[in-house]
């Protein structure tokens, strides 16, 4: 043992301070693949194309330093963007509510004590097996005018059906059409919030005399309020993105495969300007600068929403 | 009314109501599941037939499934997303399982801090950081190969470290702290204690990132869009019509055949799909 | 010591058979080497025109072609910054020819030329013009493609017509003579159908009918100061709406896919279509019973000198960026391009128009008279190329995104629309050039 006299609490001091470097040594080595992947996958590129957004750069030569020019043709010169924005903003505003009503309904109905549910609830959930762009083939054929099925039973109706995705008008609502048919991601997140809700909560206000309508809304969507939050902001930001549906529909419908977003830049969502930008023109410091408004864009609109939750998300103890 | 008759009624209004449920019920799944009974009955005509506007096919034409494999290269773009989604699943578990048992069971100062810049990463649009990472894959000679596809599965994912965390939190302390009383190291906890227990949440990371894989058209549209050999078949397929051979019937066939293999994975891992879409769904 | 002699020797050997372009006994030394060969062609084309490395392969024994279809531009420009582009490859899209000569994607062919005196004279102006940048030769040209007009004869001949239209005026009494429309009013036969967006590019022709230019002398767009352009687009509106735009969307929307075996055409839903020279060869293989004729596209009333021309567009061969084996390359897309029996060949298989004056004038080249006007329409002096620019082919998407919005009605001021648009291009012109040196 050491000649100097080291105090038995500076001793324990010394061992904890040693425990705790060994812990963070031990932390730091559990997380390092995800801090490589971190810095490797998700700062550098974050960081390059911040770059690269300020310069033109065309793949064959090296990137050539333009200032703000990318952002300032975006925003006064490139009349695509705009309507890349009003796209994604009607499928954000119109299509994910409806789809997450129609997915919240569907839950609800799930929720009916009746024998075979298991079965329902497979069913019901069976389409988002179907990968997206079997999902939007699939509904490019059943929403064809001529051949398609379904207007083939609006005809039996007396309905004349439209043009679906060949009508610049119908183009959104039948992506809309296909997103419900593979709601069950959401259903069944909504099913299990909505078989948590207290029952005591149920029973008092049956005892209170409320009838079905009004105990859904007073106190089975209070308690789902917090799924609900969750399925709104992920839905959000993936509704930003919308492009493999457009994409696959815009391709197969039209008959050129140069021009995207047909019918009349219907489907030209802004994931899919960007790409067409950054990988048919090669335009990729206009496309980075269309990324880093497309992130600040997502930003924004999370941040006001989680702003907003805290008005209407009921937690647990915060009636 | 006499007892008899009364239990008569309560059950005659039972069934009605257990009639009108069935019947909602059935009538939204009609909705649900009229699109495969059309694709499929779509993928079994002829050609002719395909053209107009009949439902049923007559005559069966099952060759479409082999003329859709003869005309495209069906087989090869299966092996290839079988080959994306398999090695890319194995190394998600594999590189999440770590940092998510750090980020459950370790403590350290700032544990919830780096949890946080986890799940705030997965808030991220990819396509900030696909030109980058484009240009980075050409330089290293990988576009066209199917290595950008691969490779960075194997540097942690945040949804199945969030996914793996919240499960290893349900292990009890008191497994853990026994072996740590003995003396076992972190990592031999992780590895005899903790992923023995949470066997069906890796199961359920390595069929979520499966999934994904098979079904993912923007990155191989990206990576591998270069190169014809390596596509998937979500690639392949929605180049059908640049193809420059387009026919509804193969079409629809070729979907089934994309289609089936999740499908029969799904019903063989039902359970743990929906345990570990619980887990994260509801309590986060 | 022998060995730098005997490479010497090779050398010259293997020079001087490229110098007279006679095959010779393969010298000692030709390592077997095997280049890769990338084309858009896609199933029937990409095997008829691989069988063209047969000959090559017996002009050049030690060389072995490995050929790969369905490669479109940006997968080029993927593989040429992955740097795992081929040795050689051919493109269907001159359009991008102007940025690829300028950045070096395609390599600069000048040196080669001038060393082996190699005659680009063989090639007629026109495809000279769209494989070529800027003084820099970057590409060969290897088949071309005429836009013509097809007429299915039966119909013709009961609707009371002998002869094809020459003139637009002429054209819309015989579209719409051989229009059948069913009891419910919904079009069951179209005489031509006009809609953009829809097959081939309908815009080009009416363009060439007209005569309008794209660009002026600096380069600018000038769709609102040049009138023509306004005719043609009011021309095909008011045919669009004499079907029913409604009408003629629901017809194109049950067309079957342009390059399968239901095309429009060869199953007789369409009288008379606006097609290439290769459409003869599809209807060979598919349709053989089909009795149709060709003609060019006629011209705008009151631009009868325009009569005779067509589109036209090209094929290029090139060698790209960091190919492996560029000698070879070279041998390869100089066969392509100039090797008389080679390029008959090709023609005669894809049904392309060939290239060179030898190629045309060769006896063994198919003698099919609903091949013969297209090669008038190649040659002639008026058929012109879209024009090259930085920007490849952005303008002509930019001007299909208005020219589909206009036939559906939704621009209500045309002059007001075209001045957005010639904007709209110059904007995308100048933002190509940005940051360069002015």
């Amino acid at each position: 043992m050491a000649a100097t006299a080291i105090s038995p609490a500076a001793a324990r001091a010394r061992r904890r301070r040693r425990r705790r470097t060994r812990t963070y040594g031990l932390a730091f080595l559990f997380l390092s693949p995800w801090i490589v992947g971190f810095l490797l996958f998700l700062v550098y590129p974050m960081v390059a194309s911040l770059y690269f957004s300020f310069t033109h750069y065309d793949l064959l030569n090296s990137p050539r330093w333009i200032g703000l020019a990318n952002y300032k043709y975006m925003l006064e010169n490139d009349p695509f963007f705009w309507q890349a924005v009003r796209n994604t903003a009607w499928m954000i505003v119109i299509g994910l509510p409806l789809r997450l009503f129609w997915a919240l309904m569907t839950a609800t109905l799930l929720t009916m004590k009746v024998s075979g549910q298991r079965y329902y609830r497979t069913l019901y959930y069976l389409p988002t097996m179907v990968p997206p762009v079997a999902a939007a083939l699939a509904f490019t054929y059943l929403l064809n005018p001529d051949l398609g099925p379904v207007n083939g039973v609006l005809a039996h109706l007396g309905i004349p059906g439209p043009l679906w995705f060949f009508d610049p008008s119908w183009s959104k609502p039948a992506l809309v059409l296909l997103s419900l048919w593979g709601a069950g991601d959401a259903m069944i997140i909504y099913l299990a919030g909505l078989l948590d809700v207290p029952q005591t909560q149920i029973e008092a206000a049956k005892i209170d005399g409320a009838n079905a309508v009004r105990r859904y809304w007073h106190v089975t969507l209070p308690s789902i309020s917090p799924v609900i939050f969750f399925t709104l902001v992920t839905g959000l930001i993936w509704t930003f993105q919308t492009f493999t549906e457009a994409y696959v529909a815009g391709n197969t419908t039209s008959g050129q495969k140069d021009t995207l977003g047909e019918p009349q830049g219907s489907l030209l969502f802004y994931a899919i300007w960007l790409y067409q930008q950054g990988f048919r023109y090669f335009n990729m410091g206009y496309a980075s600068a269309l990324a880093w408004v497309l992130f600040g864009a997502t930003m924004l609109c999370t941040l006001v929403l989680i702003k907003s939750s805290e008005r209407w998300v009921h937690v647990e103890g915060n009636q | 009314m006499s007892a008899l008759a009364a239990h008569e009624r309560a059950r005659r209004q039972r069934i009605l109501h257990s009639v009108a449920r069935h019947s909602v019920l059935i009538g939204v799944g009609v909705v649900f599941v009229s699109p495969f009974v059309f694709v499929i009955f779509t993928a079994l005509m002829t050609r002719d037939q395909a053209l107009t506007r009949a439902i049923w096919p007559s005559p069966f034409r099952f060759q479409n499934f082999y003329d859709v494999l003869d005309q495209q290269p069906l087989l090869r773009w299966t092996w290839n997303t079988f080959l994306i989604s398999s090695l890319s699943s194995i190394g998600v578990v594999l590189s999440c399982t770590p940092p998510a048992y750090a980020l459950a069971r370790m403590r350290f100062r700032g544990r919830n801090a780096v949890f946080l810049l986890v799940l705030s990463t997965m808030m991220l649009p990819i396509q900030v950081t696909i030109i980058p990472l484009y240009v980075l894959f050409s330089h290293l000679g990988w576009i066209g190969s199917l290595k950008p596809l691969i490779i960075p599965g194997f540097f942690g994912d945040a949804f199945s470290i969030f996914l793996l965390r919240q499960f290893f939190m349900t292990i009890p302390n008191a497994l853990t702290d026994a072996a740590r009383v003995d003396g076992a190291s972190e990592l031999r906890l992780m590895l005899r204690v903790v992923v023995p227990l949470a066997k069906p949440a890796l199961v359920a990371v390595f069929l979520f990132n499966f999934l994904y894989c098979w079904n993912d058209l923007f990155a191989p549209l990206l990576y591998l869009g270069a190169n014809p050999d390596s596509y998937t078949i979500s690639l392949g397929l929605s180049e059908f019509r640049s193809s420059r051979h387009v026919d509804y019937e193969l079409m629809m066939a070729a979907c089934v055949l994309f289609t089936l293999p999740v499908t029969v994975l799904f019903f063989l891992a039902q359970r743990a799909f929906v345990e570990g879409v619980t887990v994260t769904g509801v309590k986060g | 010591m022998r060995r730098p002699l005997l490479a010497a020797l090779a050398c010259a050997i293997t020079f001087s058979a490229l110098a007279t372009g006679a095959a010779t006994a393969p010298a000692a030394d030709h390592k077997p080497v095997t280049i890769t060969f990338w084309s858009a062609y896609t199933t029937r084309e990409l095997h008829d025109y691989q069988l063209a490395f047969v000959g090559f392969h017996k002009k050049y024994p030690w060389i072995t072609v490995k050929g790969t279809g369905n490669i479109q531009d940006d997968k080029i420009t993927a593989a040429i910054n992955g740097g795992n582009a081929p040795d050689a490859l051919l493109s269907f899209s001159p359009n991008n020819t102007g940025k690829f000569c300028s950045s070096g994607a395609w390599q600069n062919l000048n040196d080669r030329i001038a060393k082996e005196k190699f005659n680009l004279t063989q090639f007629p102006k026109v495809a000279l013009s769209y494989s070529g940048y800027k003084g820099v030769q970057c590409s060969l040209p290897a088949l071309a493609d005429a836009y013509g007009i097809y007429m299915n004869t039966a119909m013709l001949k009961a609707a009371g017509f002998t002869s094809p239209p020459k003139t637009l005026s002429e054209l819309t009494t015989m579209a719409k003579k051989l229009t059948v429309r069913n009891p419910d009013g919904s079009l069951k036969r179209v005489g031509l159908n006009p809609l953009f967006g829809h097959y081939e590019t309908i815009s080009d022709g009416l363009r060439q009918a007209y005569g309008a230019p794209w660009f002026d002398a600096k380069g600018q767009p000038v769709l609102s100061k040049d009138p023509r352009w306004a005719a043609m687009l009011k021309w095909q509106k008011a045919l669009v709406d004499w079907y029913g735009y409604d009408k003629l969307r629901k017809f194109t929307a049950a067309s079957a896919d342009e390059f399968g075996a239901s095309n429009d055409f060869e199953i007789g839903r369409v009288a008379m279509q606006y097609d290439g020279e290769w459409r003869t060869a599809f209807i060979k293989n598919e349709h053989p019973e089909l009795k149709y004729t060709t003609a060019p596209f006629p011209a705008a009333d009151g631009q009868a000198a325009q009569y005779g021309s067509g589109p036209i567009a090209g094929d290029i061969v090139a060698i790209p960026k960091g190919s492996k084996h560029p000698d070879e390359a070279w041998l390869l897309i100089k066969y392509l391009a100039s090797d008389t029996d080679a390029v008959v060949g090709l023609s005669n298989r894809l049904r392309n128009l060939p290239t060179t004056k030898a190629a045309n004038s060769s006896p063994k080249l198919d003698k099919d008279p609903n091949f013969a006007p297209f090669f008038k329409i190649f040659t002639n002096t008026k058929s012109e190329f879209n024009p090259l620019t930085p920007i490849g082919q952005q303008y002509g998407d930019t001007f299909q995104a208005f020219a589909t919005k206009w036939q559906a009605g939704k621009v209500s001021d045309l002059t007001k629309g075209l001045q957005g648009l010639d904007k709209q291009i110059s904007d995308e012109l100048k933002q190509a050039s940005a940051g360069n040196a002015p």
